[in-house]
C-alpha cells in the first residue's frame, strides 16, 4: 500500500518537475537531474553511509533531500549572477558541471571506503520498496503541496515558453517566475529522490508524451504529465515485481526499459523538428 | 496615451558601456525608427526602453514615471514588445500565440474574458491572419509568422509598441508587408510605434521620426529628410544589408 502511494507521488512529482524544467530551460531534453538534484542527493547519502555504518532510513531520506536542495542552490547561484544577461543555457551548463563534480566525489568516497557501496547501488537503481509510511509521509505532503502550488503558475509558464523577452513584454516578472520554477523542481525532484532514489527517465519522457497528447498549453499538459508519471511508475513497479519472481528488477531499470522505446519512437516520429 | 523617454541613460554589457548618457523623447502617436551602424547601441536602447535591461545610470520614463518603479504588469498594459527573432513554443497555434498577449489583462479572478476574446479576434483580423488562426505557427512562412507575433503585441492592446528589427530575415516584399501593417496600426489605431530597423531606405520610407544613434549617443533626430541630408549620411548609406 505504502509502496503504491510512493510510486504514485514520485511518478507525478517527477513528471511535473521534468515538464517545468523543459519550459524553464526551453530545452526539450532537460530533466530535473540537470539542476544537480540527483547528484547532490547521492553525494550526501554516500557521505553519510561512509561516516557510519547502518544508516537509518529517515537520515538517508532527509540527507538526500538536503543534498538535492543544496546542489540546486549551488547551480542556481552559479548560473544566475545578478546584472548579467543570464540564459537557460548557463543553468544547464552549471548543472552538468556540478553534477559531474558531485559524482566524482561520490565515486572517490566509495573507492576509499566501500561501506557505502550497497547504499549507493540502492540510490542509483532507485526503489519504491518497503519504506514505512511514517518515513515518507512528509515527503509525500511536500510533493502534493508543490503540485497544487503549480496550479497558480500554469498561465505564466505558457508565456515564458515563448521566451524570456516575450514574457517580460507581456508583463511577467521573469526572474521571480524562474526562481519559483526552480524551487518547484527542487522540492518535487528532491522529494522524489529522497523517497525512491534515482529514477531518471520519467522526468524526461513523460512531459513529451503529455505535450504530444494534450498540446502546448500548460493548463492541459502539465496535469496530464502528473497523471502519466504516476501511471508509468505504478506500472513499472508492478512489472518490476512480477517479471522474474521472486527477484525484483530495480524500478529505475524498469522505467528505462519501458520508457526508452517510447522515447525513441517519439524522436523518430518527430523527425528532427526541433531547432 | 503614453509617452516614453530616456533620461541620461548609461548602460552596457559587462564593463563596456554601450549607451552613454543618452537622452531622448519619443514623439507620441508617431512612428519612430532607431537607425545606426552595427554595434552603435540602437538595439540596446530599445531593450532598455522595453525594460529588458536595467540602466547603470539614468532612467527610462513612461508617462514621466520611472519604468522600473511601476509594476511590470501595469507597464505591459501600456507598452508591448516584439523582441528580435522570437521563437514560438512547439505546436502552438496562431490563435494561442496571439492569446498570450492578453496576459497583462488577466488575473486570478478574471481569467479569459469576452474582452480577451474580442481583442484576439481583432488582432487576427487586423493582421490578416483570421484564416490561418488554427494553423501551427511553425507551419507558417516567415512573413506570416512575423505577422503572428505582431498580432500578439496588437492583442496586448497597448498605446505603445516597441519592435526590435521586425523585418530581419524577411525578403523585401515581406519586409514591406510588415511595415505597411505597422503603418496602418499607427494611422488607424493611433499607436505610437518605436522600432529598430537595419535598412536605412525602409526607415526613411516608413518613419515619421528618425533617431540616428552613433557610439551610444543620439547623433541626429528628426524627420527623415532632415536627418539624412545632414553631414553624417555617408556613414549610414552602406547599412542596407539584411
Amino acid at each position: 500500500m505504502t509502496r503504491t502511494l510512493v510510486a504514485l507521488t514520485v511518478g507525478a512529482g517527477l513528471g511535473v518537475a521534468g515538464g517545468i524544467m523543459q519550459t524553464l530551460t526551453r530545452n526539450p531534453l532537460a530533466s530535473p537531474g540537470l539542476l544537480g538534484v540527483n547528484a547532490g542527493a547521492l553525494l550526501v547519502v554516500v557521505c553519510l553511509a561512509t561516516l557510519g555504518s547502518g544508516l537509518p532510513g529517515w537520515l538517508a531520506s532527509g540527507g538526500a533531500f538536503a543534498g538535492a536542495a543544496l546542489a540546486a542552490l549551488a547551480v542556481w547561484a552559479i548560473a544566475m549572477r545578478p546584472a548579467a544577461p543570464s540564459g537557460p543555457l548557463r543553468l544547464i551548463l552549471a548543472g552538468a558541471a556540478l553534477s559531474a563534480l558531485f559524482h566524482a566525489f561520490s565515486q572517490a568516497l566509495l573507492v576509499i571506503d566501500q561501506q557505502g557501496l550497497d547504499t549507493m547501488l540502492f540510490w542509483l537503481a532507485g526503489s519504491v520498496a518497503a519504506r514505512p509510511l511514517t518515513q515518507v509521509w512528509p515527503l509525500m505532503l511536500v510533493t502534493l503541496a508543490v503540485l497544487l502550488a503549480c496550479w497558480f503558475y500554469l498561465r505564466q509558464w505558457n508565456v515564458l515558453a515563448a521566451g524570456e523577452a516575450v514574457a517580460v513584454g507581456a508583463g511577467i516578472s521573469v526572474r521571480r517566475l524562474q526562481l519559483i520554477s526552480v524551487m518547484c523542481v527542487v522540492l518535487l525532484a528532491g522529494a522524489a529522490v529522497a523517497m525512491a532514489g534515482n529514477i531518471v527517465f520519467i522526468g524526461l519522457i513523460v512531459p513529451h508524451l503529455a505535450r504530444r497528447l494534450a498540446g502546448p498549453d500548460h493548463r492541459h499538459w502539465l496535469p496530464l504529465a502528473a497523471l502519466l508519471g504516476a501511471a508509468l511508475l505504478l506500472v513499472a513497479d508492478v512489472m518490476s515485481r512480477t517479471l522474474i519472481p521472486p527477484r525484483e528488477v530495480p524500478i529505475g531499470v524498469m522505467t528505462a526499459l519501458l520508457g526508452a522505446p517510447v522515447f525513441m519512437a517519439l524522436v523518430r516520429r518527430q523527425g528532427g523538428r526541433h531547432g | 496615451m503614453a509617452t516614453l523617454s530616456a533620461n541620461r541613460l548609461t548602460l552596457g554589457y559587462q564593463r563596456q558601456a554601450i549607451l552613454r548618457e543618452l537622452s531622448l523623447d519619443l514623439p507620441e502617436g508617431r512612428i519612430s525608427v532607431l537607425v545606426g551602424s552595427n554595434g552603435c547601441g540602437k538595439s540596446t536602447l530599445l531593450k532598455a526602453l522595453a525594460r529588458l535591461l536595467t540602466p547603470w545610470q539614468g532612467q527610462v520614463a513612461l508617462d514621466g514615471q520611472d519604468i522600473r518603479q511601476r509594476p511590470t504588469k501595469a507597464v505591459a498594459r501600456t507598452l508591448s514588445l516584439l523582441p528580435q527573432h522570437p521563437v514560438a513554443p512547439e505546436g502552438i497555434s496562431v490563435r494561442q500565440l496571439v492569446g498570450l498577449g492578453r496576459h497583462p489583462h488577466q488575473s486570478w479572478l478574471a481569467q479569459w474574458s469576452e474582452d480577451d476574446e474580442r481583442a484576439v479576434e481583432q488582432a487576427l483580423l487586423r493582421t490578416g491572419l483570421d484564416d490561418l488562426s488554427e494553423q501551427r505557427v511553425e507551419t507558417l512562412s516567415g512573413g506570416q509568422r512575423q505577422r503572428a507575433w505582431i498580432a500578439m503585441a496588437v492583442a496586448q492592446d497597448t498605446p505603445l509598441m516597441l519592435l526590435d528589427e521586425p523585418t530581419s530575415f524577411l525578403d523585401l516584399t515581406h519586409q514591406m508587408e510588415v511595415l505597411e501593417l505597422l503603418v496602418s496600426l499607427n494611422r488607424d489605431a493611433g499607436k505610437t510605434i518605436v522600432m529598430v530597423l537595419h535598412d536605412l531606405n525602409l526607415a526613411c520610407r516608413y518613419a515619421d521620426h528618425i533617431v540616428a544613434i552613433r557610439e551610444g549617443r543620439v547623433h541626429a533626430q528628426g524627420r527623415p529628410q532632415a536627418v539624412i541630408t545632414q553631414g553624417g549620411s555617408k556613414r549610414y548609406s552602406s547599412s542596407s544589408v539584411g
